[in-house]
């Protein structure tokens, strides 16, 4: 087993290595990724899951990398709770530790073998050292988070002896956490896992649940302009050599990997994910019952997915022009900041070649395949698209959840979602300002309808 | 399998196989960062990068714009005060030649003269950075007296007959080269010792490429006032070729706070 995950790390690092040669853009892995950790935590739910889909939620559980899946107390028979908990938690540490390792190494060669003195050339490649910490923290985050709560979710038995117990260790476990703050600790909870862990767990909480994404915060608020600027140079198809981007090159090179796949406006959607993932990890505290955590989970996810649609963060190459437009638009307009930003960047030519829109209809009045195609294609390989449809899936998978829980078998709640959501599809359609939520599966058709009446305009101007 | 339990599968292998999709149009369809092929064929195997000359085949008028984007002169080549100004007398010359940029000979001998200017600016770069501080600053002394003679030499239109007929004669030399480089070797946009980014807006082409087509000669002294609004998290250090001194960000600060005003006297020309 241990052999398969070492291949299969080595097997990740190259795809990595590949991916970032071909200069693919990786924002769609990160949806990728998040939907399949989040549908990896519900397995830790109360909920009563089917066999199959705990399997399923097992297999997808790799993508939280998760160790559970090595089955460390084969390995290991004596492991305690405690300490696996403390490789979980330490784990991205040591990672980040090794990668420095590494780097001090780089920087040792270079000064001792290849005589180089200057500071800059020494330390150049410190950048990509920031960058793969934060890569690490964003993938381990939901996993971390999870693992942390663990140490204050007690459960009680069925039927209940009036004692907690530690959902993950089935050890003996208290909710009055007054009792950590005074000394010594009461007999029943003096050598358990909850006891000797739980300051730690308070250290993780500051440091990692909410201390990585205020320090992102920090630093996204603080750099904003230029990180908006780097975003509209990569709109413009430019920004990877300090020739076209002279002031946030070394940005990008450090923090890039935090918000390129962005709208300059929303550079910091990052935050958004962030906190999704940590109120998912902590729906594991609400385990009185498993309908209401199942519930919670569909309300955060819901209300994701309800301000994905609205807000449609994520910049993809297909929305590049739109996002130089409004750019424009907005300097043209007086905005202080946009105007700085295209003081900053007119200088710089866009690089490609520009797009051009093919008409809907065509001089016959007969509506041309090929343009109807390329907008549909455009639609479903757009960024904010495939988010939507992860977390509808998402959405779909805890409504289902909830349903299993409450009445199982029983397929009238089925079958009413099943027909209501093409009714509200169809009825969105006609009534689009009411409805948001199915935004974006209407936005094939209003981007028709967009792209007619823009056409009628011109005809009619022309 | 009941239906709950069908319908989640379902559901979650829909939404997977509709990733994987995309996932590998990505890959394999669109293929680069930004879907665009063309931007990284320009950018990463571009005619300037190369030090073979253009075929036809490969000779693409589009691109021409990519490779001698004003950013590359701003970067490379500096401005009137440094000595190389002549370098948009060079681009002035091509184009007023109207044979460029569809003229691959013409293309291939003022690619060649880039490629020369960009070695020798490394190559300037990789001395400066050998040097101490103190050897930098004698350097740059030296090279902005050098420069100054250069720049009485090759100001005015006499000087860009000059130029003309060199670019015409030879592409083998160098045309010019820029003077200073920042001898503090940090990470300032800025290569040389006045921001041409930033200095002046005064001659056209400068900022835009005289190479494209419909180029009118750049932007406007004006809009190149623009950039005197400082944004307030960024800092920037120059030194001034004349007093030799580092300007902080306080004395660039006052009525005027233009980064021009705050790059020192100028060397005359």
């Amino acid at each position: 087993v241990v052999v398969v995950v070492i291949l299969a790390l080595i097997a990740i690092s190259l795809l990595g290595w590949w991916l970032n040669k071909r200069q693919v853009n990786v924002a769609v892995m990160s949806i990728g990724v998040d939907f399949f950790q989040v549908l990896a935590i519900f397995s830790n739910l109360k909920i009563a899951w089917p066999p199959q889909i705990k399997v399923l939620f097992r297999i997808l559980s790799a993508f939280n990398l998760n160790i559970e899946i090595v089955a460390p107390e084969c390995l290991m028979p004596t492991i305690t709770f405690v300490q696996k908990w403390g490789i979980i938690v330490g784990l991205p540490f040591i990672l980040a530790g090794f990668f420095g390792f590494l780097y001090l190494l780089s920087v040792a060669k270079k000064y001792f073998f290849n005589g180089i003195r200057e500071k800059k050339k020494l330390w150049g490649s410190m950048s990509l050292l920031v960058s793969s910490v934060l890569i690490l923290s964003y993938l381990f985050y939901l996993y971390m988070c999870r693992t942390i709560v663990d140490v204050f979710n007690c459960v009680p038995t069925n039927p209940p002896d009036g004692n907690l117990y530690l959902s993950a260790s089935f050890e003996r476990c208290t909710t009055d956490f007054n009792i950590f703050w005074t000394s010594p600790y009461p007999d029943f909870i003096k050598d358990t896992s909850q006891a000797k862990l739980y300051f730690p767990a308070l250290i993780g909480v500051i440091v990692i649940m909410f201390g990585y994404p205020l320090t992102l915060t920090y630093i996204l608020h603080k750099n904003r302009e230029l990180l908006m600027e780097d975003q509209l140079l990569r709109a413009k198809g430019v920004g990877n050599d300090k020739l076209t981007n002279p002031n946030a090159l070394y940005f990008r090179k450090k923090f890039g990997r935090s918000y390129f796949q962005f709208k300059p406006e929303w550079y910091a959607w990052i935050l958004a994910i962030l906190t999704r993932k940590c109120a998912i990890a902590v729906t594991a505290l609400f385990n009185k019952s498993a309908s209401f955590q199942m519930a919670t989970c569909l309300l955060i996810i819901f209300s994701a997915y309800t301000a994905q649609v609205q807000v449609l963060p994520y910049m993809s190459p297909s929305d590049y022009p739109d996002v130089l437009l409004k750019h424009e638009a907005l300097a043209a307009k007086g905005d202080m900041l946009h105007t700085r930003l295209k003081a900053s960047i007119s200088s710089i030519s866009s690089m490609g070649k520009k797009v051009a829109r093919k008409n809907i209809m065509n001089s016959e009045g007969t509506i041309s395949r090929d343009a109807l195609l390329g907008l549909l294609k455009s639609w479903l390989f757009n960024y904010n698209t495939v988010e939507a449809v992860m977390l509808f899936a998402t959405v779909v998978v805890c409504a289902m959840a909830l349903m299993y829980q409450v009445c199982r078998r029983h397929l009238m709640p089925l079958m009413a979602l099943l027909l209501a959501y093409p009714a509200t599809l169809s009825l969105s359609h006609l009534t689009p300002p009411l409805l948001t939520h199915t935004h974006t599966f209407s936005k094939p058709f209003s981007l028709i309808e967009d792209r007619l009446f823009e056409q009628h305009v011109r005809k009619g101007f022309g | 399998l009941d239906s709950i339990t069908a319908v989640i599968i379902l559901t979650v292998s829909l939404a997977i196989i509709y990733y994987v999709t995309v996932l590998f149009t990505e890959i394999y369809v669109l293929g680069t960062a930004d879907g665009r092929k063309k931007s990284l064929k320009a950018s990463k195997s571009g005619l300037l990068s190369s030090s073979k000359p253009v075929t036809e085949a490969e000779f693409d008028p589009g691109i021409v714009s990519t490779q001698v984007n004003p950013n590359f002169m701003k970067a490379k080549i500096g401005t009137e005060e440094d000595g190389a100004m002549s370098i948009a007398d060079l681009l002035e010359a091509i184009k007023s030649t109207k044979e460029a940029p569809t003229d691959i000979e013409m293309w291939n001998k003022f690619k060649g003269s880039l490629q020369e200017l960009k070695n020798s600016v490394n190559q300037s770069e990789e001395e400066l950075h050998s040097l101490t501080e103190e050897e930098r600053l004698v350097k740059i002394e030296s090279e902005y007296s050098q420069s100054s003679d250069k720049v009485s030499k090759t100001s005015g239109t006499g000087a860009r007959r000059v130029i003309r007929n060199e670019v015409a004669a030879s592409s083998s030399s160098a045309p010019l080269r820029t003077s200073r480089r920042n001898p503090l070797g940090d990470e300032s946009p800025s290569l040389t010792g006045i921001n041409p980014m930033l200095s002046s807006g005064r001659r056209s082409g400068i900022f835009s490429n005289p190479l494209s087509p419909g180029a009118t000669g750049g932007k406007s002294p004006s809009t190149v006032r623009g950039l005197s609004t400082l944004r307030s998290d960024e800092s920037f250090s120059t030194v001034s070729p004349m007093a030799g001194r580092r300007l902080s960000k306080a004395d660039a600060s006052g009525p005027s706070p233009s980064r021009a005003d705050a790059s020192g006297p100028l060397p005359s020309s």
